[in-house]
This record gives structure tokens, C-alpha cells and sequence, in this order.
């Protein structure tokens, strides 16, 4: 198989490139690439371009991934599934013709091609058939994990106006950056409505003293309340953790929220609900008001 | 002013109970307006408030008017046409391709929204395939819209930042979950809403059977097994034995 493969974030290209190169089936990597990085041990061949900074990257991206698509007759275009790849797949499968499966978070070459996705929010895992290539797909993020190879790629510059530009790009506005890496994060603290405020906050700080980690949120505390930086989020529209412990204090368990703990290893509960959903995903739990808890906890890791 | 804003039908994900044996899930017929097509319909009522005009509510749905349009007309959509796929699945671009053809035949649409996923199965798909196939402007994941004379400004929700767009009208927004909170219909809206229009048509009067390019091999639970063991009482024990258990297992 002949693979083009595009992400605006170079850790996820060279995931991607990586996963790729390694699968049963697939014969040639080229990356399309607006980064200057360097690729080499990573992709057969790179395609780089450059757009004017009032244009939306995924207008452009739209327009060069279709055309290369329809010259170089690639078998499959693998995008990566952040939210601005989510759109551009999408959009190229529509301009090709082609199937599109997003936020792909396994892929079978063998002798079909076949995919894995999450279904119903995460509560599922679907495992689908894609019946007809050239295909499109956006891959999850850490799908895959980065490996060197020993690829020295041909570099070609491709520039130009690659379509039409309606919409223009006016600000961009950086988020504020607190180091939290949840993502990579062994144990994670997700704080929940039931945390209550500043009090509940500054407690559970105490516990990540001790305990180390990573401190992640619900929507109610980084959307609605604010008590906790927004990239803290956890879950469908937040972040995908992988911990070996997770612990949720006054979070009710609903599965937007789960999705983003789903493979921790072990999930332990304090919520005041014994009817809570967060109990059915919890390996230890404990019914009461995290006020009592919390202290008893911080004292028995201290201990420990 | 006109609103076309695309609504879904969805599986209420959160009440779906998982086969213990086979790890499928169980659907037993819970079906609920999905949640971010209501943020859509939401903004949509928001801009209708501001600016006046029309709410045209458009959905591909299975066999009759389900309850989705109904609520999704007693929030505030003036009318609804509705495509009922006679109980078969539709692919996305299946989907967007039937959307696509309903909007067509609309007189002069000024914006058209769409959540920027579904709830249940979260492809992110229609709503950009949808501009592509209109051959309009889209901008996803956007969590404020401030319209202006004839444009709009959009901002979107990204990883790593905000970011602000210009694009004239008409063109496809998809929002997100945190774009407001929808509101709930008074009972009276509630009894209005069986007196709004609704037009039923079906695959076949738009032409299109609905072959799918992507076939589903297994939709399960993945197998994670935990544990839970649940402490009511003897908050020292618990605790005790928590910290204990999970220093043994190396988790600490
Ligand atoms: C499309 C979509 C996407 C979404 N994406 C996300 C997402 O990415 N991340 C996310 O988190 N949510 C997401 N949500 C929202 C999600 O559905 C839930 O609403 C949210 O996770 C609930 O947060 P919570 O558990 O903090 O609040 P609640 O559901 O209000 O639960 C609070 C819990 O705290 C407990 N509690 C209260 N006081 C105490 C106390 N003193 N001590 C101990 N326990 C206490 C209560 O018993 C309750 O169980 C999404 C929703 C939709 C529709």
C-alpha cells in the first residue's frame, strides 16, 4: 500500500509515520508536512508547503491532500485525529470519493483494510471493514508509539495557491500552558463537581504532593466553574489519559468523562453517592463526603 | 434570516447496558435528541432571538417522525423535514449526501449548524462533508459565533488554542459541547410543537440506495475488569486497606 500521511503536530506525524511503516502491507510512507522538522529515519519521501497565515490550515490542507491524492494515487491518506484533522478528513474523503473512518484507534493491512474505533461515546469498541480503497482515515493521537527507522527521505517543495480561500483566519489566541501533561501522567487526580471549590481544590493539591501526578478535571470544574484550567479536562472532549492509577474524588462517572480513564489500571472512587456510576468503573471505592476521606488518604500514602 | 440546523436521533449512551456475556450492547429502543445537536439548535434559537428569521430543523431518521424532531421543535425550530431511511443504516457519507439534497431544495439558507459530532457514534463526519458537498465554507469545533452584516466571526476550540475566523454567509459551523446550555422546553412549546410543519420524504424519493462502504465487524465493550470493591462504613479501614491492596498490586 502507497500511504500519505498529514498532522498539523509533528509528534503525531511521526506516530503516525512510525505505525505505518511498521504494518503488514504497507509499501511506501509519504509525509505532507507544513513543519520545517526533519523527518529522516521517519518517512520515504516529504512533501512540504506553506500557506499565508490568514488562511485556515485546514482549507489549505483540504486542498493539497485532495490534489496529491487524485495525482499520486495514494491507497490510503491517514490524518491525524486531532480536532483539525477531524475536520480535514472528512473533507477530503468528500472531495475524492473516497470512505472515511475518524478517530481510528487500531489499523489492520494484512489482507483488508480493517479499523478499530471507539463507539457510543467509548462505551464501545467497533471493529470495521473499509470494502473499497484509496480510503481516508484520522488516527488517535498515541495510537502508535514513535520509532526511528532508517529512512532518508526525498524532500519536494510543493507551493502555490491550492484552491479558493473564502473563510480568513483573524487571531489566534495561545492557551495557557500549566506543564499538566495528563497524557503521560502515571497517576492522575480527577476532581469532580463534588470537589466543591477552592477548598476541595487546595485539598486534593495536598494529596498530589504526596501521591505525585498529574491533577485532571471534569467539565463542570474546567468549563462551567473554572476552578481548574480548561486543558485540565479529561474525557470525549478532553484529554485521553493512561495511568496506572486514577483517582476520582466527587466525580459522578458519567462515560463522557470515563473514556478518558478507560485503561488506567486501577480506578479508585470517593464520591457521597453509593448509586454514583463511577462505582461500576472503580476497582476500590469509598461512599462519603471526600471532607472525611481526603485527610485519612493523604495520612496513609504519607504513611505508607 | 434562515437557520437550517441538522439534528440526530441518537442511542442515550449513558442508559445502554452492556451484554455481560457477549459484551455487546444492548439498545432496547433508547433513542434521545442527541446533546450536541441541542447545543446547535440552541444557537440557532440564540441567533433567532437576536436577528429573527427561521429555524428549519433537517434530520435523517428510522422509521417515522421520532421523538428527536418533536423536541428538537419544541426548543425552537419553526419546521422540519425529516428523511426516514425506512430502519436501514446509513453510512456518513450516505448521511451527508441525504442532508445535502434536503438543503438544496430549502429556499436561500443564511448558516447552516450542526453539532460537531454525534453523541453515540461521534464520527464528526456529516457536518464537513455536508459544506463539501454544497461547495460552502465550514468551520468545526467552534464554542462562540458572533454574526455581523452578512458574515460571521467563529471561534474555534483547539488543543493548543483559539483560534478566530471570518467567513461570509452562507456557511456550515459545527459547535461544540461547551458552545451554551441548552434549554429545556416549556410544556406549552412542548403543545405547540405538534402544530409546526413537518415534511416526511423518503431514501428513495431522493434517489439514493444506501450501500455502504464500511462494514461493521463487531461493535463491543472492550474487557476491562475491575474490581469494585465498594467501602460504605469504617472509613479508616477502607482507606487502610485501599492504600495496602494497591501497593501490593505496584501500583504505587
Ligand atoms: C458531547 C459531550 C461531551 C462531553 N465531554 C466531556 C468531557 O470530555 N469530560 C467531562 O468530564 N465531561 C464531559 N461531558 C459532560 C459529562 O456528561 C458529565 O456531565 C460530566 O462529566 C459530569 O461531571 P461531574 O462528575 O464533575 O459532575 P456531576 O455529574 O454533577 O457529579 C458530581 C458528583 O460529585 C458527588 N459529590 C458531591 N458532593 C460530594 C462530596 N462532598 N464528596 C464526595 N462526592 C460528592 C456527587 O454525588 C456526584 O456524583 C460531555 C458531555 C457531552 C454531552
Amino acid at each position: 500500500m502507497n500511504i500519505l500521511v498529514f498532522s498539523e503536530n509533528d509528534d503525531v506525524v511521526k506516530e503516525l509515520l512510525s505505525g505505518f511503516r511498521d504494518l503488514k502491507g504497507s509499501d511506501k510512507v509519504t509525509l505532507f508536512t507544513y513543519s520545517d522538522s526533519d523527518f529522516t529515519g521517519f518517512a520515504d519521501k516529504v512533501v512540504k508547503s506553506s500557506f499565508p497565515e490568514d488562511i485556515r490550515l485546514e482549507d489549505h490542507a483540504v486542498s493539497t491532500l485532495s490534489e496529491l491524492g487524485k495525482e499520486e494515487g495514494f491507497d490510503l491518506i491517514a490524518v491525524g485525529s486531532t480536532r483539525r484533522g477531524k475536520e480535514i478528513a472528512p473533507r477530503v474523503a468528500q472531495r475524492l470519493g473516497f470512505p472515511c473512518v475518524t478517530d481510528v484507534i487500531g489499523v489492520y493491512l494484512d489482507t483488508d483494510l480493517e479499523v478499530e474505533r471507539y463507539s457510543l461515546s467509548g462505551r464501545t469498541i467497533a471493529r470495521e471493514k473499509i470494502l473499497r480503497i484509496p480510503a481516508v482515515l484520522s488516527v488517535m493521537p498515541r495510537t502508535f508509539e514513535i520509532t526511528i527507522g532508517n529512512e532518508s527521505p526525498e524532500v519536494i517543495e510543493r507551493f502555490g495557491e491550492a484552491g479558493e480561500y473564502v473563510a480568513r483566519v483573524i487571531g489566534r489566541r495561545k492557551k495557557e500552558k500549566s506543564g499538566v501533561e495528563l497524557e503521560k501522567a502515571e497517576i492522575v487526580i480527577g476532581l469532580g463537581r463534588g470537589i466543591g471549590g477552592k477548598e476541595g481544590i487546595e485539598k486534593a493539591m495536598k494529596l498530589k504532593e504526596v501521591l505525585g501526578g498529574e491533577i485532571g478535571s471534569t467539565r463542570p470544574v474546567a468549563y462551567d466553574y473554572g476552578w481548574l484550567p480548561e486543558e485540565t479536562m479529561i474525557g470525549l472532549s478532553g484529554k485521553r489519559t493512561k495511568p496506572s492509577l486514577y483517582i476520582a474524588i466527587g466525580v459522578s462517572g458519567q462515560i463522557q468523562h470515563m473514556t478518558g480513564v478507560m485503561n488506567a489500571r486501577r480506578i479508585v472512587a470517593i464520591n457521597k453517592d453509593e448509586n454514583a456510576p463511577i462505582f461500576e468503573y472503580a476497582d476500590y471505592g469509598i461512599v462519603g463526603e471526600w471532607r472525611d476521606v481526603l485527610p485519612k488518604l493523604i495520612e496513609a500514602f504519607r504513611n505508607r | 434570516m434562515h437557520i437550517v440546523v441538522g439534528v440526530k436521533q441518537a442511542f442515550d449512551v449513558d442508559q445502554i447496558k452492556i451484554d455481560p456475556h457477549t459484551f455487546e450492547p444492548i439498545y432496547d429502543g433508547l433513542l434521545k435528541l442527541d446533546d450536541l445537536s441541542k447545543n446547535a439548535l440552541e444557537e440557532a434559537v440564540r441567533i433567532k432571538e437576536s436577528f429573527g428569521g427561521k429555524i428549519t430543523v433537517i434530520t435523517l431518521d428510522g422509521e417515522k417522525i421520532g421523538e428527536a424532531v418533536k423536541e428538537a421543535l419544541a426548543i425552537g425550530g419553526d419546521e422540519a423535514k425529516v428523511v426516514s431511511s425506512g430502519g436501514k443504516f446509513l453510512d456518513t457519507a450516505s448521511t451527508a449526501y441525504v442532508l445535502a439534497e434536503v438543503i438544496k431544495s430549502l429556499e436561500r439558507v443564511d448558516l447552516i449548524l450542526f453539532g460537531h459530532a454525534s453523541i453515540d457514534s461521534y464520527t464528526g463526519q456529516v457536518g464537513p462533508r455536508v459544506a463539501e458537498i454544497l461547495g460552502l465554507p465550514v468551520v468545526t469545533y467552534v464554542r462562540e459565533i458572533k454574526l455581523e452584516d452578512g458574515s460571521v466571526i467563529a471561534i474555534r476550540d483547539l488543543e493548543d488554542c483559539l483560534e478566530e475566523v471570518w467567513v461570509r454567509l452562507p456557511c456550515v459551523l459545527t459547535v461544540t459541547n461547551e458552545i451554551n446550555e441548552p434549554r429545556l422546553p416549556s410544556l406549552s412549546q412542548i403543545l405547540g410543537a405538534r402544530k409546526k410543519p413537518v415534511e416526511e420524504k423518503s431514501l428513495s424519493d431522493l434517489g439514493l440506495d444506501a450501500e455502504s462502504d464500511i462494514k461493521v465487524i463487531y461493535n463491543r465493550a472492550p474487557k476491562i475488569e475491575r474490581k469494585r470493591k465498594i467501602y460504605k462504613e469504617d472509613l479508616d479501614r477502607a482507606v487502610y486497606e485501599i492504600v495496602s491492596e494497591l501497593t501490593k498490586e505496584g501500583v504505587i
